[in-house]
């Protein structure tokens, strides 16, 4: 049997007539009709996009309507750094970082054996025609790219495939088993496993089209449809792994996503229904939660997002926040209401009449929006600015999420603050007014407010303090950034996933990849000796300081094809000094194999080239560690005759604080570089001179507009072959002009190079921002705003060598003070036929070859992690900033934002502490989380402060404020950390390993701030006594105008 | 208030401090291996052993390993270069010389310990592909173009002892203008030889190999060379022509068929064909092309059995250009008696490695699974018995029997000074699939086996039985030695 609580004075504690959130309540709930109708309408709106995705798959969407989708994008996993530019600028000329890898493991011998072997074809084959596969970038045993180059005793050379028909008997096998040994760069140890188990096969595919969940999909069932139908004869095991499989594996574990969403929200039903045992308690904060979720997940249809599935647990944590602030709504009612009837009949001497209950319902509820009001939207803002501080990142998926989820957020006010007052407006009353608390909890509480209020709360912020300090000592030293395990985080280490990718690391070395590209100034750039030798010279620097398994590059099969055409002796595996000894060696590669088999190492026209290196794992060191060495190689060894580059300046503390706050700050300056060659008689770089970039800082002036526009028209004309009578400034270019893609792709190339308009991006060829759906080349007058907007810009620094014909600038598009905007290279290369301005998204420009990092899974990865490292320090920073400054202005006291932060921190790093303890690296899919958890401690924090507020108002007396507050909202807190508790608790059980542990996390983070909010709050309070506190409500109401006056039965019936 | 304040301020200072700290961020990368560990296991191409427990051998990238112990640790030396390092040869345990790329040739009087650039008088440049230290003070070095020098004063001053053209050389005449002008001018010449491995016994007895089949010696400490011959089994009887006939008799069909299934056997043998005519015919035609006519016959016969134009040298055709030859003095070459085509086989194997044992015992190897023995100190040499098709890159001496090794991991042995050479016991040598380039004994008992991927392999009982001591096992089985 529950206790009851003791009725108080209900004037006591109501807030003065004249506050600015008491006259809003009133308001709303003098139109509460028609709020609650806008409201609804809203929720309309956003409820088409959801009703959309039903009725598009039947084939009846509704008109002019988005649909929502969930729907995962590689691409928008990155965030805008250099290597991510850099393997934009290289996707398509080598491969992508999108590849699968299947080990085929017989389970008996070796796997010279010709029904093996026959497998092996029948795999190969399947995986070539997979969907969206790259051709060119299939390897195996018996695929037609994997040959094998033969001396002929005479002399002569042949290049034959390794495996060209099954070899059926055991001679053939043998043979096939030596060639195998006598190839250990490419096919012993990478396509064959050591141990002559198991072989491996790759295939590339074209990430830009597994941009879906269909394409996707359809990748995944193909290679499991393979998996399933060669391991029925129990002869192998077929082992496959790959980011692709990642997202495969993911979108099929979804549906268990859904279960557990939909557990969850049974669990928080009954839940409700077991604390206040009645409608109000249980249906208004579903039906809040529910709508919350429908406003946030119609607005990501809205704007255009589509919600990853990776990110579900984070508007999971948002709807059970928007719970969490209607529990705090319902259990302030139910507390107030039950004061409320009792103080009414008192006050009337009797039973109260069906209508004066109404009327003290509303009036309650009135009064409870009001209170709340403050709190509640501190808490609503901060948690939205926690969000929106994500917006920092130049990841997009995070910046999405950023976008969405701090509107979710906001629409908790809507559909919390305001509604849930009006849902208790129109519904009945509760039938029973008593207010229930379990008699355990009230114990409990009452004990914590004794702790926190006697001579124990001195050991509580003591404790507290050492956690602090330990759990900061312990992240600051052993967390990762990155995924410090092998294999997908996401899921658990036996997951057919996990299992697979470890295979294939312990059998084959590794199949994460790291690549470093050549990146050359004209067509041969690439083919050249002194390239080449330096490439080499690459690779060994990461193979002795990075240990990579293996790498691969055109060098070692210059090496080979060198060895071999001179009688195969080995001393003369080098690569040659000359180009002309190269291109012949190239030559007679591409004429002893098929089409396309060299295109992975170098491109057709031997302009790029590049290093790949295959690493074991993609471990958080494992990257910074080949990045590191790698960086430090192209630095110590610039290439070619002339280097510019933009250099950032590192040392000092000026690392501190980019590191710590980075994207909040302004953009790093950065200085241009210029090195020249000294070249000998015999054409040898003998060492650099330094070139002397001079400042300049002034703005250009813009271009003529009409000009510009004549010139536009003029190639529309030209190349776009469009009668210019048809042409007006406002044409549309595809529904007026009917012009071809292709076409518009030219003139803008045209343009660019004729005229040195500046229509590339830093990260965008022409060609790509013409085609931009989303860009300024739609219509005729917006491509020329575009174009002169795009010819104001700041220089701010400029090299110009007239012998050798370049001029390199160092550019911004925005006024040093507008923050973060990058400082952009450009260089103009008279000796081109292109002798316009061009922007180098690699910061760097060489004539000749330079190297250009990175590529390949390790490549983006190791660009997440410096952004996630860097975002995250400033995210967290950031929203406690955020934080101290809402709380610390709400009650115009430091010390409040302060105690409150520090409990945050609290809380926050012991969070980190787990995480660390665990081994679990902090990644672009565990930082949202980070921002969330936060907000959800706030909230509790704000909850309890304001309380003791309140409380210390009517008591005078501020432990006794704090006592009754936490015995109070402690409660309700309590309750709500409980009911999140027991919601996302289910989670823990979940076969994504990510789910389970951000699960745990959150437990964690709930826990611990509702701790922190019962205890170390009020502890802190009770040793400090702000004098923030004495700002009572009472004294408010002694302003001029403002007087508190007992709220009135009749003015919001 | 003030307690407040001072409360407040101070936290917030301690706030800042803390988290200030979070910048201090740095991953450490400190270095991998001590100086003289083996960093990356290089291919070696070349050993020399000194005794029982020194051993050098370098190879790619300016790599030099040496143990001083017998094998049981070894140390990466270091070198002025990251260019290959072909050959390397020790005199003592202290006083050796490398060469390699491009003229390269360093000496050490310390055992290794440090190294000294020296320089060969020639520019061009050449590679220089082997060396041969007689003692602290001499050594002979040979490479491409003809290369060849001496010095006598430990490398301060190497002399030119190339292989030069003159007027007298058989190519001569076919010197381009240019060419001609400069060595009328007084310029060397160098000959186009290729010259792969050197060995010096003792100052006075010295051997040289190359490609063709190339093989000098001297005994007057490198004052003359003289050509070594290969004595081959296959020859061909002349061909005989009906007159005015330049039809190939069928009769002469199955020797042609016998003697062409050998020559695709041996590739490294090219033919020579030279025809002739007789007085007769020549007097009727009024011209030799009834010569060329017959050497076209068999040399497409040949052809078409499967033997490539580039192995059958056509010799003396008659000139397009008449007028600027002397044409009696060629018609005198061309008449003969009787009207036929001599078949000549020329034995040009491509020879990677000679060694000898005393003055008159040596062996080389070569190009297909050649190896061939002279047992008159290099006069004539004749081929050994070997089972194999594939190159043999070296052959050391050692007290049990010769040891070939050579390219994908094959390995045989003589037990009968180099008549025939057999796979050595199962399980005595490491089975592995990459090259083995050089091997050499520092005793009679103590030998070893260099080549790829640091590859180095120990013998202590004279060659019968071999073991890896480099790299280490782990290391090994990632560079695909098969163990």
């Amino acid at each position: 049997m529950a206790d009851e609580k003791q009725p108080q004075t209900q004037m006591e504690d109501s807030l003065p007539e004249g506050a600015i959130s008491m006259r809003f309540a009133r308001f709303i709930m003098r139109n509460r009709f028609g709020t609650l109708m806008t409201l609804l309408s809203i929720g309309l709106f956003f409820l088409l996009p959801l009703l959309n995705a039903p009725l598009e798959m039947l084939g009846t969407p509704l008109p002019g309507v988005r649909t929502f989708a969930m729907d995962t994008k590689a691409r928008d996993q990155w965030p805008e750094h250099p290597f991510v530019h850099t393997a934009d600028k290289f996707t398509g000329r080598f491969g992508t970082a999108s590849f699968v890898a299947i080990s085929v493991v017989k389970t008996d011998g070796e796997i010279y054996d010709t029904d093996f072997l026959e497998k092996i074809k029948r795999i190969t084959d399947a995986v070539d025609v997979a969907p969206n596969v790259n051709h060119y970038q299939v390897s195996s045993l018996s695929h037609i790219n994997t040959r094998v180059i033969r001396i002929e005793p005479d002399g002569s050379l042949t290049a034959e495939m390794l495996m060209e028909e099954v070899p059926e008997d055991e001679d053939e096998l043998l043979a096939l088993k030596e060639l195998v040994l006598q190839n250990p760069l490419l096919i012993y140890g990478r396509l064959v496993s050591r141990d002559h188990t198991a072989v491996l096969i790759q295939a590339g595919f074209i990430t830009h089209r597994l941009d879906n969940r269909e394409a996707y999909q359809a990748l995944f069932d193909h290679m499991m449809k393979i998996k399933e139908e060669e391991e029925a004869d129990g002869t192998a095991k077929v082992y496959v792994s790959g980011f692709p499989m990642v997202v495969g594996w993911t979108y099929l574990h979804v549906y268990e996503i859904l279960f557990f969403l939909l557990a969850t929200i049974v669990m928080l039903f009954f839940l409700l229904l077991a604390y206040f045992r009645r409608l109000h308690g249980v249906a208004i904060p579903m039906v809040a939660g529910l709508s919350t979720a429908i406003w946030g997940l119609g607005f990501t249809a809205w704007v255009g997002i589509a919600l990853d599935p990776l990110i579900l647990v984070i508007p999971l944590l948002i709807t059970a926040r928007s719970i969490s602030h209607t529990i705090q709504m319902a259990e302030r009612f139910f507390e107030d209401y039950e004061m409320e009837i009792d103080a009414r009949s008192r006050s009337a001497g009797r039973d109260l009449t069906v209508d004066e209950i109404r009327e003290a319902k509303v009036e309650t509820a009135t009064t409870a929006m009001a209170k709340l009001m403050l709190p509640g939207m501190l808490g609503i803002i901060t948690d939205a600015a926690g969000l929106m501080v994500i917006f920092i990142t130049t990841i997009q998926l995070m910046r999405n999420l950023a976008l969405f989820g701090s509107f979710w957020v906001l629409a908790i006010f809507f559909n919390v603050i305001l509604l849930h007052p009006i849902m208790i407006a129109y519904l009945p009353p509760p039938h029973d007014t008593k207010h229930y608390t379990p008699r355990f909890m009230n114990w409990l509480l009452g004990w914590a407010g004794r702790l926190t209020t006697g001579a124990a709360k001195h050991a509580v912020v003591g404790i507290a303090l050492v956690f602090l300090v330990f759990s900061t000592w312990f992240v600051l030293n052993f967390s990762t950034i990155g995924e410090s395990r092998p294999g997908a985080p996401i899921f658990w280490p036996d997951h057919p996933f996990n299992v697979a990718t470890a295979q294939i690391a312990e059998k084959f070395g590794g199949v994460d990849q790291f690549t470093v590209f050549v990146d050359g100034d004209q067509k041969g750039a690439s083919a050249n000796g002194a390239v080449l030798q330096r490439m080499e010279a690459m690779e060994r620097h990461i193979k002795k300081y990075a240990d990579p398994g293996a790498s691969v590059s055109l060098v070692n099969f210059i090496r080979v094809f060198w060895d071999v055409n001179h009688y195969g002796d080995p001393k003369w595996g080098f690569v040659p000094d000359s180009a002309s000894a190269i291109k012949r060696i190239v030559f007679q590669l591409e004429s002893n194999s098929t089409p396309g088999a060299l295109r992975p190492y170098l491109t057709d026209e031997q302009e790029d080239s590049n290093i790949t290196f295959f690493f074991p794992d993609h471990k958080g060191t494992t990257i910074r560690r080949a990045i590191h060495y790698a960086q430090e190689f192209i630095d110590e060894n610039p290439m070619g005759r002339v280097s510019v580059r933009l250099r950032q300046d590192r040392g000092g503390p000026l690392d501190v604080a980019y590191y710590m706050l980075g994207p909040l700050l302004f953009a790093r300056e950065k200085n241009m570089e210029a090195f020249i060659a000294r070249i000998d008689e015999a054409q040898e770089i003998q060492g650099y001179d330094r070139g002397e970039p001079y400042p300049v800082g002034e703005w250009t002036k813009p271009l003529d507009r009409d000009e510009v526009e004549k010139n536009v028209i003029d190639a529309l004309v030209k190349i776009g072959s469009i009668r210019r009578d048809k042409i007006t400034p406002t044409s549309h270019l595809f529904d007026d002009l009917d012009i071809n893609k292709d076409r518009i792709g030219k003139i803008a190339r045209l343009l660019s190079a004729r005229f040195d308009y500046r229509i590339e991006r830093l990260n965008k060829t022409a060609k790509q921002v013409a085609l931009d759906p989303d860009g300024p080349w739609t219509r005729v007058d917006r491509i020329v705003d575009d174009i002169v907007d795009r010819s104001v810009y700041y220089v701010v620094e400029e090299w110009r060598n007239e012998g050798l014909a370049i001029t390199a600038q160092t550019i911004r598009y925005c006024p040093s003070y507008w923050g973060y905007c990058e400082y952009e290279l450009w260089v103009k290369n008279d000796k081109f036929k292109d002798s316009s301005f061009n922007p180098q998204p690699t910061g760097s420009w060489t004539r000749g070859s330079e190297f250009a990092m990175a590529g390949g899974l390790m490549g983006i990865l190791g660009a997440v992690n410096e952004e996630v490292e860097r975002g995250h320090v400033a995210n967290i920073l950031l929203i406690f900033l955020i934080v101290f400054t809402f709380v610390g202005v709400s009650y115009r006291s430091a010390t409040a934002g302060i105690v409150i932060v520090v409990s945050l921190a609290t809380g926050t790093l012991l969070s980190l502490f787990y995480m660390a303890m665990r081994n679990t690296g902090l990644n672009v899919n565990t930082l949202p989380v980070q921002s969330v958890g936060v907000g959800i401690g706030v909230d509790y924090s704000i909850y309890i402060t304001d309380r003791i507020r309140q409380e210390y108002s009517w008591c005078g007396d501020l432990d006794e404020g704090i006592r009754r507050a936490i015995r109070t909202t402690g409660m309700a807190v309590t309750f709500t950390a409980t009911t999140l508790v027991g919601g996302i608790g289910a989670w823990i059980f979940s076969d994504l390993r990510f789910q389970a542990e951000m699960a745990q996390l959150l437990v964690i983070l709930m826990v611990v701030n509702m701790l922190g909010a019962i205890l170390l709050v009020p502890a802190w309070f009770s040793i400090l006594r702000p004098s923030f506190f004495a700002t009572s409500l009472s004294q408010e109401a002694e302003e001029p105008g403002l007087e508190a006056e007992p709220p009135l039965p009749s003015s919001t019936s | 208030m003030g307690r407040q304040r001072r409360l407040q301020g101070g936290w917030l200072v301690a706030l800042a401090l803390a988290w200030v700290s979070c910048g201090c961020h740095q991953d450490e990368f400190g270095e991998r291996f001590d100086g003289g560990e083996i960093d990356i296991y290089d291919d070696l191409y070349a050993a020399s052993a000194v005794g029982p427990d020194h051993l050098w051998s370098a190879g790619y990238f300016g790599a030099i390993y040496r143990t001083t112990d017998g094998g049981k640790h070894f140390t990466k030396l270091e070198t002025p270069t990251e260019k290959s390092i072909y050959d390397i040869d020790f005199a003592d345990e202290k006083n050796g010389w490398a060469v390699g790329r491009r003229g390269f040739v360093i000496h050490t009087r310390d055992g290794g310990d440090t190294w000294q650039k020296q320089t060969f008088p020639r520019e061009p440049a050449r590679h220089i592909f082997a060396v041969s230290a007689i003692d602290a003070d001499r050594a002979w070095a040979i490479g491409e173009w003809g290369g060849r020098y001496y010095t006598g004063d430990g490398g301060e001053n190497w002399e030119d002892r190339s292989f030069l053209m003159d007027e007298t050389h058989p190519a001569f005449q076919y010197l381009t203008e240019f060419e001609l002008e400069r060595y009328e001018a007084g310029e060397k010449l160098y000959d186009d030889i290729y010259l792969n491995d050197l060995f010096f016994l003792d100052a006075e007895h010295g051997w040289m190999v190359g490609e063709y089949g190339f093989i000098w010696r001297t005994e007057d400490k490198g004052e003359t060379w003289e050509r070594g011959k290969i004595q081959g089994d296959l020859s061909f009887d002349d061909l005989y022509f009906e007159p005015f006939d330049e039809k190939i008799a069928r009769s002469d069909w199955d020797m042609l068929f016998e003697a062409a299934e050998v020559l695709q056997q041996r590739p490294y043998l090219k033919v020579r064909i030279d025809a002739f005519l007789t007085p007769e015919e020549f007097r009727k035609t009024g011209e030799t092309f009834l010569a060329d006519e017959r050497a076209s016959s068999v040399q497409e016969f040949l052809e078409d059995e499967g033997i490539t134009q580039d192995r059958l040298k056509v010799v003396n055709p008659t000139p397009f250009d008449q007028e600027s030859v002397d044409m009696e003095a060629f018609t005198k070459k061309k008449i003969a008696q009787r009207p036929h085509v001599k078949i000549e086989v020329m034995e040009t194997p491509f020879l990677f490695d000679v060694k000898f044992s005393d003055a008159m015992n040596g062996v080389i190897a070569g190009l297909g699974g050649v190896i061939l023995r002279t047992t008159d100190g290099g006069r004539t040499w004749r081929y050994a018995l070997v089972d194999s098709y594939q190159a043999f890159f070296s052959v050391g001496l050692g007290r049990e029997g010769l040891v070939a090794v050579g390219e994908k991991g094959q390995a045989r042995i003589s037990r009968d000074e180099g008549e025939r050479f057999e796979k050595l016991a199962p399980g005595s040598f490491p089975e592995s699939f990459g090259y083995f380039r050089d091997a050499v004994f520092g005793t009679p008992e103590r030998g070893w086996v260099v080549g790829y991927a640091g590859s180095i392999l120990r013998s202590s009982d004279g060659g019968l039985t071999w073991s890896r001591v480099l790299p280490p096992v782990d290391v090994a089985s990632d560079q695909g030695t098969g163990e």
